[in-house]
């Protein structure tokens, strides 16, 4: 529990100092929430633009695909506010700094994660949840508590497993210091997750959920929540969830032994 | 028990040779050459408690992977290195705030916000108490005179603040062994000094062990008595700075003055070998078990000497020589 409370603490701190870099550079970080809402925005323009000439889309109606959408965005600027620190790791490894982080008493891993925890992400996020509210109203079926219960833990769930992938990236770029281009993989192949994954062919569907778990992460808590998901399928997400997270702790351990530090 | 215990500690890097060009971009897809480096070859040496002790060495030599072994950064490839008690690779939290680390070509300072925020932060990580962090601040800030500049943007300021602030940043918790890598680089020769009075001063004012690797020789005779000379991964002198110059210096340098013009060099060459001349001045070398005997010999001659200084050879040209031979030795 102490140790809990320290890490939030330096998370706290963490968070004021990343708050303190985007308010001496407010031009900049203007431009970059201007540009997430206008992609946002854009996004869902098209959604409510593709039905005007249909009335479903792979069998969902309109809310309903509004609904992935959201929870799509969701986990993504969840994972873009608090993880946004990996983005930066390998700068962190070439520039030596991630030594000092390697020798001080804080889990690394935690501290370079949390480094740049982005506050406009965060501001980003309550349009998002009111948007969900919005739209969950609007569906079909009605609202069951089980529904909610099931659809928070797998998004849950699907954060976790998003972090697993976060923490893959920056063990392989311990072991390859080149691998910049694992978390931009991850970026590019997470855009898939903003329609329902009944659109997509049936081999891609296996490989974002079986190997890259995209889908698994976001297109599953939407789908239970529209109860869609089978119990096997639900069991199966946890079970996978928390061994795809325990591989990338395993593996950001062993990564930690090989690293070789930037000469100085 | 020493603070600092190393047993034929090794480390061993892991690189990958790619070929230059296209097509070996291309080959290096597929097949990679490893090769290995030795960066450090079974070094043991002791650090007892409070010592200041001064890690010299070329670039490469293993000095800094040294430092990073000690500090937990670096796991070994072999040996035993234990740190107050812990063994740094474990990464232990106990052990990890008893000691600190600067690197003074790297910096743990945030670039855009004041070096007091990147305080504040290691206060937390840390676990510092108030009261105690508002006394280490205090004292710290005094002794590097920078009260004035704790709360400007880290880019705004000169090398020498920033690196007075990474020194700050980095005793703030009080630790009881700290490891300086080259702390006074791309300093001017005041900046310098600075840093290397307050080393002075923080090592003999909290009995701090300190481990410190420079390439500046200054550095190392102005503040270490020890000093540990490593070249190639191996350490190749372990002693007190004096003791190098008696091992590895056979000659002392005798500075004569005349009172008139300076006698004709055949003259003086009898004495020993003729290093520099000036108008009324010689630098003779000469061999350190004659040295008295030939300063009399002088005196007593009939050549105009006013005054007669015996001194050492200066130490970064026995260091410089040792390396010259050995470099010499490994080419050869």
């Amino acid at each position: 529990m102490k140790i809990l409370r320290k890490h939030f603490r330096v998370w706290k701190r963490l968070s004021a100092l990343a708050i303190g870099s985007y308010l001496s550079s407010r031009v900049d970080s203007a431009s970059y929430l201007l540009g997430k809402l206008i992609r946002f925005g854009f996004f869902l323009l098209l959604i409510v633009s593709i039905f005007r000439f249909t009335k479903t889309l792979a069998g969902y109606s309109r809310y309903e695909v509004i609904f992935f959408f959201l929870t799509f965005n969701l986990i993504d600027v969840f994972s873009q506010a608090f993880f946004r620190g990996i983005y930066q790791f390998k700068n962190d490894i070439l520039r030596g700094n991630f030594d000092y982080v390697l020798s001080k008493p804080v889990n690394a891993l935690f501290y370079s994660m949390s480094r740049l925890t982005d506050v406009l992400d965060i501001v980003f996020l309550v349009p998002i949840v009111l948007l969900i509210f919005y739209t969950a109203g609007k569906l079909p079926a009605p609202i069951t508590a089980g529904a909610v219960i099931l659809y928070v833990l797998l998004l849950i769930s699907g954060v976790l497993i998003v972090l697993g992938i976060h923490i893959l990236s920056a063990s392989i770029t311990i072991w390859i210091i080149e691998s910049e281009n694992v978390i931009w993989l991850y970026r590019e192949a997470m855009t898939l997750g903003r329609f329902p994954p009944e659109i997509f062919p049936g081999t891609v569907r296996v490989v974002f959920t079986f190997v890259l778990p995209i889908l698994l992460a976001v297109a599953f808590p939407a789908k239970a929540f529209l109860g869609l998901l089978s119990w096997r399928w639900i069991l199966f997400a946890f079970g996978y969830t928390v061994s795809f997270f325990c591989l990338s702790l395993l593996l950001w351990r062993a990564s930690l032994a090989k690293y070789s530090s930037a000469s100085s | 028990m020493a603070t600092i215990e190393v047993e034929n500690l090794s480390k061993i890097y892991e690189s990958y040779r790619k070929k230059p060009g296209l097509r070996g971009s291309l080959k290096g897809l597929f097949h990679r050459e490893t090769f290995f480096t030795s960066a450090v070859n079974g070094i043991s040496f002791s650090v007892s408690e409070g010592e200041l002790v001064g890690f010299l060495g070329p670039n490469g030599a293993g000095k800094t992977t040294t430092l990073k072994m000690l500090s937990g950064i670096l796991y070994p490839t072999s040996g035993d290195a234990k740190v107050l008690g812990f063994t740094p690779a474990r990464r232990q939290r106990e052990y990890q705030k008893q000691f600190a680390l600067v690197m003074g070509q790297k910096n743990q300072l945030w670039w855009d916000l004041p070096a007091r925020e990147s305080i504040l932060l290691n206060k937390e990580i840390y676990e510092i108490p108030d009261g105690e962090f508002e006394r280490n601040l205090a004292e710290l800030s005094d002794l590097l005179e920078i009260r004035d500049i704790l709360d400007v943007p880290v880019r705004k300021l000169s090398l020498g603040q920033r690196m007075k602030c990474e020194l700050v940043t980095a005793l703030i918790h009080d630790p009881k062994v700290l490891f300086l890598d080259e702390p006074t680089i791309g300093l001017d020769v005041v900046a310098q000094k600075n840093i290397r009075d307050f080393i002075r001063r923080y090592n003999q004012d909290r009995k701090t062990t300190v481990l410190l690797t420079s390439h500046y020789m200054e550095d190392i005779s102005q503040l270490c008595d020890r000093v540990i000379i490593i070249d190639a991964g191996r350490i190749i002198f372990d002693g007190r700075l004096a003791d190098l110059i008696q091992a590895y210096a056979p000659h002392k340098v005798l500075t004569v003055t005349f009172a008139d013009c300076l006698p004709p060099a055949s003259r003086l060459q009898r004495y020993g070998e003729l290093v520099e001349t000036g108008h009324y001045k010689a630098i003779i070398r000469i061999p350190r078990e004659d040295s008295k005997r030939i300063a009399a010999d002088l005196l007593n001659s009939d050549l105009p000497v006013d005054d007669i200084l015996i001194g050492e050879v200066a130490v970064d040209e026995v260091v410089r020589k040792i390396f010259q031979g050995r470099s010499g030795t490994n080419s050869g």
